[in-house]
C-alpha cells in the first residue's frame, strides 16, 4: 500500500494521542498493528516516544529548595497569629 | 460555601496540597523560567490556596485547582509585576498553518543525536504563553485534556490542537538549535518557519 503524506500525518496525530493517554483502547490496538506492519511508523512512535522522555526530564531538572515548604509553612502560621 | 476550621484547613493543605510543591515549582520554573521567581510564584499561589479553603470542596480536583490559581496568579499578578509584554499577539501574527504539519521526515533525530541541555528551556522561551502553558500542563502535570480544558477554559479540540501546534514549534526550535550548536545542516524547507 503506498504511502501518503496524509496518512502519516495521521498516523503521527494518533502517536500523540497515544502518549497523552487519549487515544481510546481500540484505536491503540489498531495503532500497535500498524507499528508492526510499518517500520516507518514504528520509527516515529520511537522518536515520539524519545522527544516526550526528553522533555519530561529537562522540564523536571530544576529541583525546588528544600527550605521551601518549611518558608511557607511559617508565613502561614505568621498570617494566622497576625504576626 | 462552608466555612472551615482553621485546624482543618491546615490538616487538608498539609495532605492535599503541599505535596504538590514540587510539580507546582516545575510548572512556575517552565512559565519564568528563573528559580527566584518560580519560587515566588509557588509560595504566593499555595499561600492564595490556603486562604481560599473555604471555597475548596472536597470532591474538587485538587492538582487542577492549585495549577488554575498558580496559572492565574502568573498572568495577573506576576506578569504585571514584571511589566513584561504579553507574547501572545506576536506569536498569532507569525502563526502560519504550515506550524500545525508535523515534521515526519525524521530530522528531528537531530535532538537525540546531539546533546541538549538549556536548549529546551531557552525553546520553551521563546513559545508564546499559551504554548507554554498547555505543554507544561501536559507533559510537566500531567494533566488529561478533560482537565486542562477546566484549567484554562477552552475547549476540548482546542486543547487538542495547541497542544500538538506547540510541540511541533518546540521540536522545530530545537532542530534548529541543533543544526547551529553543531553546525550540521538544517535539511527542512527554509520557508516553513518564516
Amino acid at each position: 500500500m503506498k504511502k501518503t503524506p496524509e496518512k502519516s500525518n495521521q498516523f503521527y496525530r494518533k502517536v500523540n494521542l497515544f502518549f497523552d493517554n487519549e487515544l481510546p483502547v481500540k484505536e491503540k490496538r489498531a495503532l500497535i498493528e500498524s507499528m508492526q506492519r510499518n517500520p516507518d511508523h514504528l520509527a516515529l512512535f520511537n522518536r515520539e516516544k524519545n522527544f516526550r522522555e526528553l522533555l519530561k526530564s529537562r522540564l523536571q531538572e530544576e529541583k525546588p529548595p528544600r527550605s521551601l515548604i518549611q518558608k511557607i509553612k511559617n508565613r502561614i502560621k505568621n498570617e494566622m497569629t497576625g504576626g | 460555601m462552608t466555612k472551615k476550621s482553621n485546624s482543618e484547613k491546615e490538616r487538608l493543605f498539609e495532605e492535599e496540597f503541599l505535596p504538590l510543591t514540587d510539580a507546582l515549582f516545575y510548572f512556575a520554573f517552565g512559565m519564568t523560567n528563573d528559580r527566584t521567581d518560580a519560587e515566588d510564584l509557588v509560595q504566593e499561589t499555595l499561600i492564595k490556596a490556603f486562604h481560599s479553603l473555604d471555597s475548596y470542596k472536597d470532591e474538587t480536583n485538587a492538582r487542577a485547582w492549585l495549577f488554575t490559581i498558580c496559572r492565574n496568579f502568573f498572568i495577573n499578578d506576576y506578569r504585571k509585576k514584571k511589566r513584561r509584554p504579553q507574547r501572545i499577539e506576536i506569536e498569532k501574527v507569525a502563526y502560519k498553518e504550515s506550524d500545525d504539519k508535523p515534521n515526519l521526515r525524521g530530522d528531528y533525530n537531530l535532538i537525540f543525536e546531539t546533546e541538549m541541555g538549556d536548549e529546551i528551556s531557552t525553546a520553551m522561551a521563546q513559545l508564546s504563553e499559551e504554548h507554554r502553558f498547555i505543554i507544561l500542563l501536559s507533559d510537566v502535570g500531567e494533566f488529561s485534556y478533560k482537565e486542562i480544558t477546566e484549567i484554562l477554559e477552552i475547549p476540548i479540540g482546542t486543547v487538542r490542537g495547541r497542544l500538538f501546534r506547540a510541540r511541533n514549534l518546540l521540536k522545530d526550535l530545537l532542530i534548529e538549535y541543533a543544526a547551529k550548536k553543531y553546525g550540521i545542516q538544517d535539511k527542512r524547507n527554509k520557508n516553513r518557519r518564516k
